[in-house]
């Protein structure tokens, strides 16, 4: 009988562990979906081009630019960041597996011993904190956003790979997924009413992008001068668009929201570091 | 989004009579960093500011609600009472509306 008990109650823990798994793959697969029935000659792999697949003209700059990329001193400083040893004589290499390589597409993560989100910024800060260095403000594009611009070349090619396992990370993702559907600022937009709902719809000048494979490569060099953009300075960009004051870059409410709207990315393969309008 | 309007507009009048009611010692402070402000401006002035304070940490401030709480600054540092007065109405009502937006259904499937 107490088997028995056991059994059941098991099988229970297993359905339950199922459940919290459905549902994000649902979701992501609805999201999907919806983008694939209304462009469907746009290539899956493709929609890491964002805006770009609506438009073989800027598809055509894009290539141009990429081709030799003028900020690519930028990230050559941001090689050198990663390079240079700590004050113990470590390096970030030594603080992720396969020295750094195919690691950002696991980011954002949910840490079970802290219940929270962790960035790949937070893993270097991280990482710089364990072996006695002050921590890089999140905003501070001259650091932190030169860093990542180089780190995460590293796993150009892997495919985004976000998990929510556990009722806690589901939660973080839930938040997350109120945020990007939740309507802010004097405009009165949500995330998705842009980037679900009008995708491939023209706003002022712009295509509006699908939001799966918004995620996979950052930082993105913007505009005429080339301004270096985290993913959540962009996300900082697109509510002030609708004039709301920006949450705090690397706050707690932006890394839900980048775990929610990373999972949207799942299967995507990341490139970083490239040029955007 | 009209009812919400009155709403703010009751939620800044009601203030404003509690400030009278309160009368000026509540607001000495106030009064004291700007001398020359009617009583009725510096609550006003207060209130947008607290009001704006709280749309922030919900992470619903609008910038139509900072922009017109800056003016209600400039207007209190000129001692524009009037002024002051007005713009922190239009401050205290846009981060009035920004907090209540978070009310809305979700959006966007
Ligand atoms: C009013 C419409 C609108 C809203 C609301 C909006 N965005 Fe955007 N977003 C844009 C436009 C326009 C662009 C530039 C063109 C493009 O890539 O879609 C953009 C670009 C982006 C990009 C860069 C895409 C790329 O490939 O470079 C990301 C990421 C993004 N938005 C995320 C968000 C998030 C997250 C939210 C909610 C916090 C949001 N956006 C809200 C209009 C919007």
């Amino acid at each position: 009988m107490k088997k028995l008990i056991w059994l059941i109650s098991c099988l229970g823990c297993l359905g339950a562990v199922a459940n919290v798994q459905a549902s994000p793959e649902d979701d992501r697969r609805s999201v999907v979906q919806g983008v694939q029935k209304k462009f469907p000659d746009i290539k899956f792999e493709d929609y890491v081009h964002g805006a770009l697949a609506f438009s073989p003209d800027a598809k055509a700059q894009y290539d141009a630019v990429m081709t030799f990329p003028p900020y690519d001193a930028e990230i050559e400083k941001g090689a050198k960041l990663w390079e240079t040893s700590f004050k113990n004589g470590k390096r970030y290499a030594d603080c992720f597996p396969r020295s750094g390589k195919n690691v950002a597409g696991n980011y954002p993560m949910f840490d079970e011993k802290t219940k929270k989100v962790v960035t790949f910024e937070m893993a270097l800060n991280q990482c710089r904190t364990a072996n006695g260095e002050a921590p890089y403000k999140h905003s501070d594009m001259n650091t932190m956003g030169l860093l990542t611009a180089y780190a995460r070349t590293l796993s150009d090619g892997m495919r985004m790979n976000i998990k929510v396992e556990g009722k806690d990370a589901l939660a973080a993702y839930e938040s997350g997924k109120r945020f990007f559907h939740q309507r802010r600022g004097q405009l009165n937009f949500s995330c998705a009413g842009c980037h679900i709902s009008n995708v491939g719809n023209v706003l002022r000048t712009e295509y509006l992008s699908m939001a799966p494979g918004q995620a996979t490569h950052w930082p993105a060099f913007r505009g005429g001068d080339y301004s270096l953009f985290t993913l959540q300075r962009r996300y900082a960009a697109c509510n002030q668009m609708v004039r709301l004051v920006p949450l705090e870059i690397g706050g707690e409410e932006y890394n839900n929201l980048e775990y929610y709207h990373s999972y949207l990315s799942n299967g995507l393969p990341l490139q970083a570091s490239v040029f955007r309008k | 989004m009209n009812v919400l309007r009155i709403a703010a507009r009751m939620a800044v009048g009601g203030s404003l009579l509690l400030g009278g009611v309160l009368g000026s010692g509540v607001h000495a402070a106030d009064d004291a960093a700007n001398p020359s402000l009617t009583d009725e401006a510096s609550l006003a002035l207060a209130n947008a500011t607290s009001v704006v304070e709280k749309a922030k940490v919900k992470g619903a401030l609008w910038t139509t609600a900072t922009g017109a709480l800056t003016q209600a600054q400039e207007a209190a540092k000129k001692q524009d009472s009037a002024a002051v007065i007005q713009h922190a109405a239009v401050a205290s009502e846009q981060a009035f509306l920004g907090m209540a937006q978070l009310g809305y259904p979700l959006m966007g499937n």
